[in-house]
């Protein structure tokens, strides 16, 4: 039931809406691009006042020194996750992902030539022998004979 | 089992835009605000907060600016947009139709 009232709120939105919003998000992504760094300090920062205010109200409520030396500790990991989280929003994670894999398999290749040549040498083979086998076919057996009705032959 | 005071499931989202309604505020003058106005039974983590902030912004519902705090820190402060406008009375509206069919729901025998 939940399902089916999304979908219909979803359609009641219109798709150029959607669009334009994709867009606006991307475009700031690519601008995002050039200004990495003042990002991760503006994140730093940012994440540091919360923690910082946090702090204040809590000794201000008179936690013990023990406990708030705890409470840091637990906030640093959360900051770890947080930043993280919200570095990904900013970038092209899956794009940037999937770049960092590609550069790794052409690392392993390199360094591994031996490898790498007899996958290249099978590959080549297989590609090869397939179409030699069809080109012989298709000459001989799929193509039909240059007249007409060649059934009647 | 949930845990107290966790919200549900997409309503942050429409929290932060209605924090944000009377003027700017950064993220944890959003927190604050968000456990005051629900009688401190709402908590909004951080590893939450931020992130929906940050989302929010790139889809370009929150415009963000540095500026100094109550104690004279720099901060990042948030505002709607007129964009962000929008999406907070539609969101109001189909929270306000959701949890009244709801509790209809729930009241019958």
């Amino acid at each position: 039931m939940r399902e089916k009232k999304l979908e219909t709120r979803e359609s009641e939105e219109s798709s150029l809406e959607a669009f334009g919003e994709l867009a606006m998000k991307n475009w700031a992504r690519v601008k995002a691009l050039f200004r990495r760094k003042q990002l991760e300090k503006d994140l730093d920062e940012e994440l540091a006042f919360h923690y910082g205010d946090a702090r204040g109200k809590k000794r201000a409520a008179g936690v013990a020194a023990e406990e708030a030396k705890h409470a840091a500790q637990r906030e640093f990991g959360n900051a770890m996750r947080v930043k993280e989280i919200c570095r990904e929003l900013w970038s092209f994670a899956s794009l940037e992902m999937l770049w960092r894999d590609l550069r790794y398999g052409a690392r392993a290749l390199a360094k591994n030539p031996g490898f790498t040549v007899v996958a290249v040498l099978a590959i080549a083979l297989g590609i090869g022998v397939n179409t030699g086998i069809f080109s012989v076919l298709n000459g001989v057996a799929l193509r039909l004979l240059p007249i007409p009705e060649p059934n009647r032959l | 089992m949930e845990k107290q005071g966790d919200l549900v499931q997409g309503t942050l989202d429409m929290l932060v835009l209605k924090a944000l309604a009377r003027g700017a505020k950064h993220g944890y003058a959003v927190a604050e605000w968000i456990h005051e106005s629900s009688n401190d039974v709402l908590h909004v983590e951080e590893g939450a907060l931020y992130p929906a902030l940050h989302r929010l912004e790139l889809r370009g519902l929150l415009s963000a600016e540095w500026g100094s705090s109550e104690n004279n820190r720099r901060a990042k402060f948030y505002s709607l947009t007129a964009a962000g406008k929008k999406k907070l009375m539609e969101e109001a509206e189909y929270w306000r139709r959701m949890s009244g069919a709801i509790a209809r729901v729930m009241q019958t025998a």
